[in-house]
């Protein structure tokens, strides 16, 4: 990278940093002045940074991938990963102990569950798609990461992107969409980032030595572009002031909710499903050391996927004020999505054909499969939940807590922490993990976890829902709010609880990790035939 | 634009795209030929460490 | 079968692959939103739906603010329960001005859709400032701190531009006025100019604007006072005898 190029770098973080001072010298709010301060003090970390390499970089071997932002996104995943399971314990504590609450704006429910659903899913899974699609892109394409250190700007400006939008939760800055809560200014910076992450990962894969692309790619490149897509037509908004946090959404009423839930609903599929499923189609087989099942499947998967999931939104919309042909079709849709989920799920299972007696031994091959074992439970229910009649059972009540939780903590997390146990030896050049007991104990803590969380959030999403409509003899309802709210006290300890256990398996990872890299091997364990391959 | 005539449509439209669209993706990976290039794609992950295992970029 | 072999190539441009795929995933969200636009029936025709006050506004500010949307819908199905628990169900023109949509995904607790009316402000300040002591059972998180923090308006009349800017039937007038409209309605006196660009001889609302000092503290105008007259206008716009829903007009 020649000096030009940096100081070039430097120059546009330069006005980043300029436009910050302007934004907090005129800001209309204090939220507004502290995320101005935030950016600025970010800038000018980045600055101090390149001013200081700037002239000691030597140019980058083209022969070598870019591993160090795949260090530094592997570390990342588990930092997030523990605060996001951390503040899923917390704010379901807090359903159960209302006293937990304190009282206080900072620290009551309603702010603090975007602070959780933002952790694991932008930061914890966010983290774990950018690093293991910097990871895959260079691997299956045989080319180092495209445009420099860009990779690095997607890597720290993901994270300011992480810290403004938690801290503007808990500061009272949202803009009330789920899981798309940041506003506008924090939504602008995300899109700036995202089109860096198109530009390196794309450009991988433009570069590369290999005639064809792998199919894993395919995923990646999916879910960076249809989540570009999503985020912008979901965040269409008019600021009251350039200078202030506010702002409101271009659309209202019905069309409004229907275009969040395109968005909310695809932010399932394309974020915690597709880009996930890269994962799967890159590192199941290279646990399991074998070849995808049916290479072919994976593409009908891939393209019946896509198409698919893109209409299941108004699910999410049933009975509600949303046109009647929308619903009807979004249920239609979201029940077709069933086949090629389940046709993924079965890919992903098969490829361990031949090679299950490894699942008796390895126990990061375990925790990927049940992570695909989950993943079809999940699409499975889902659909199942999509059907209007059960819907309207389920709607509104802790089932749908329950059914994200299967495919978010089963799905979702078991894979990326799969992923990331073949990960980290590779990376830091170990022979092994440090400890494969504590693998074992991590994937038990995990699953036993999931198993008191959904069970629970069964009962008491059906429950709820049948005391919500229940009728005495003489034509009465039988229950107030108030005392179906009573009824759920117990699962919501038992559902804590769970969520205990999911989060000590993620502190027993992160200190795996943490030996790892730091080269231990825990004496007196076998060294597994697995763990060395 | 009545209602009526959209609740028609609109399903029939969506049905008849999702139709025409796997049936172009099954003739498509079908394809005379295709079997060897996928075999040779689904071994391409696992043969990516021998030529070149560095990691310290 | 030279021309499907060409497919081949999908496998093999990055480019061809990133246009397909891209085109793939825009089809739903064009057929399912895109008609929403200019479709007749998305919405109902229904008499008395009017803009939020100045005060309204705020206090629905402070509702998004606090993610009380987390816990409470504000969008009442058409089944016999919910219809006796909370009232009619809900129509797409009741959230026509709401910018963005409260219709909520969950029920921890009840919905509030149509909560205006239904409890005193007296309840209100008890219940907010500290849930259980009103209903033993809730999981409430109390909000004391509303009572004690001064609303901030000085930027009301911006809130509204904002809002006529994206089509909300906010004239200059009700603009000009904001702020005195939003004091008229947080202390109950002079509202003859809120009542009159508000009211329901304007608008044929079913209920009248509220206008009186809600937090039951008269020396300031509190986010308790806005919060509180949020919650009193919900669902009390639109006159249902007005709204015949076998009338084909109204088929969703």
């Amino acid at each position: 990278m020649g000096v030009s190029v940096r100081l070039a770098q430097m120059g546009v973080l330069g006005l980043f940093a300029i436009l910050s001072i302007i934004m907090m010298a005129n800001a209309a709010d204090t939220n507004y002045a502290i995320h101005a301060g935030i950016f600025l003090i970010a800038t000018v970390l980045g600055l101090i940074y390149l001013a200081r390499s700037a002239f000691k970089e030597k140019p980058a071997d083209e022969g070598e991938y870019m591993d160090s932002v795949v260090r530094a996104g592997v570390i990342a995943t588990v930092f997030w990963g523990v605060i996001g399971f951390f503040m899923g314990v917390y704010v379901a504590s807090e359903l159960a102990f209302p006293w937990l609450n304190w009282d206080l704006p900072w620290t009551n429910f309603g702010r603090l569950r975007p602070v959780h659903t933002s952790a694991v899913i932008f930061a914890f899974g966010g983290n774990a798609l950018i690093a293991t699609s910097f990871y895959v892109v260079q691997r299956t394409n045989r080319a180092r990461l495209a445009f420099g250190n860009l990779a690095w700007f997607v890597f720290w400006g993901y994270q300011l992107f992480i810290v403004l939008a938690a801290t503007g939760y808990v500061l009272g800055v949202t803009q009330s969409r789920e899981y798309a809560e940041p506003e506008w200014y924090v939504d602008l910076w995300l899109t700036v980032v995202w089109v860096a992450y198109f530009l390196v990962y794309f450009g991988t894969i433009v570069k590369r030595k290999v005639s064809h692309i792998y199919v894993a790619n395919w995923f990646y490149l999916s879910f960076i572009v249809t989540i570009a897509m999503l985020h912008i037509g979901n965040n269409l908004a008019v600021p009251v002031s350039w200078f202030g946090t506010k702002s409101y959404s271009l659309l209202s009423g019905a069309p409004d909710a229907i275009t969040q839930w395109w968005y909310g609903h695809n932010a399932v599929g394309f974020f915690l499903t597709a880009g996930f499923l890269g994962m799967m189609y890159y590192f199941v087989p290279k646990r399991a050391n074998r070849p995808v099942y049916s290479y072919r499947l994976s593409i009908v998967h891939f393209w019946a996927l896509i198409f698919t999931y893109i209409w299941a939104g108004p699910h999410h919309l049933h009975y509600t004020a949303l046109p009647d042909w929308v619903q009807t079709l979004g249920m239609v849709m979201s029940v077709v999505l069933w086949m090629p989920s389940w046709g993924g799920m079965i890919n992903g299972l098969m490829t361990l054909s031949g090679a299950w007696d490894k699942l008796r031994t390895d126990p990061v091959l375990r925790m990927m499969v049940i992570a695909v074992a989950f993943y079809g439970m999940s699409t499975f229910e889902g659909p199942m939940m999509s059907i209007k009649s059960v819907n309207a059972l389920s709607h509104f009540t802790d089932w749908t807590v329950g059914h994200v939780h299967s495919g978010a903590l089963g799905w979702v997390g078991m894979i990326t922490m799969g992923s990331l146990y073949y990960l980290v030896p590779k990376l830091w050049n170990r022979e092994r993990l440090y400890s494969e007991t504590l693998v074992s104990w991590h994937f038990w803590l995990a699953t036993l976890g999931i198993v008191l969380y959904a069970a629970s959030m069964w009962v008491s999403g059906i429950m709820q829902g049948l005391m919500w409509r229940e009728y005495d003899d003489q034509g009465f309802l039988v229950y107030s709010f108030a005392e179906t709210v009573e009824a759920m006290h117990p699962y919501y300890v038992i559902r804590a609880l769970g969520g205990v256990l999911y989060l000590t398996g993620g502190i027993i990872m992160a200190y795996n990790f943490w030996q790892t890299i730091r080269g231990r091997i825990r004496a007196s364990e076998p060294v597994l035939e697995a763990a060395k391959a | 634009m009545s209602y009526e005539s959209v609740a028609g449509w609109a399903g029939t439209i969506a049905t008849v795209l999702f139709g025409l669209f796997f049936l172009g993706m099954l003739i498509f990976i079908f394809r005379p030929g295709s079997t060897k290039t996928y075999e040779e794609l689904a071994r391409l992950p696992l043969e990516d460490e021998e030529d070149r295992e560095r990691n310290n970029g | 079968m030279g021309l499907i072999n060409k497919h081949d190539k999908v496998e093999r441009s990055a480019t061809l692959l990133l246009i397909l795929s891209f085109l793939v995933v825009t089809v739903g969200g064009l057929v399912e939103i895109v008609p929403l636009f200019w479709l007749d029936n998305t919405i109902e025709k229904v008499k008395g739906m009017r803009p939020y006050t100045p005060l309204e506004l705020a206090g629905r500010n402070i509702y998004i603010r606090e993610g009380c949307y987390l816990c409470h819908s504000q969008m009442i199905r058409p089944f016999r329960d919910e219809v006796e628990r909370y009232g009619h169900y809900s129509l797409a023109a009741e959230s026509m001005y709401d910018h963005p949509f409260q219709w909520g995904s969950k029920r921890t607790g009840p919905d509030l859709a149509r909560v205006g009316g239904k409890y005193s402000d007296k309840w209100h300040v008890q219940h907010l400032e500290d849930p259980r002591s009103v209903v033993p059972e809730s999981v409430m998180p109390g909000y004391p701190f509303l009572a004690k923090t001064e609303l901030k308006f000085d930027d009301i009349a911006d809130h509204l531009r904002t809002n006529a800017l994206l089509g909300v039937p906010y004239d200059e007038d009700m603009i000009k006025h904001a702020k005195e409209d939003l004091i008229a309605q947080a202390t109950g006196e002079n509202t003859e100019g809120l009542i009159k660009r508000y009211g329901k001889e304007r608008w044929g609302s079913a209920t009248e604007v509220k206008a009186r000092d809600f937090d039951g503290n008269p020396k300031k105008i509190t986010e308790m006072d806005a919060l509180i007259a949020y919650l009193q206008m919900l669902g009390t716009l639109v006159d249902f005898k007005t709204f015949d829903e076998t009338d084909v007009e109204n088929l969703r």
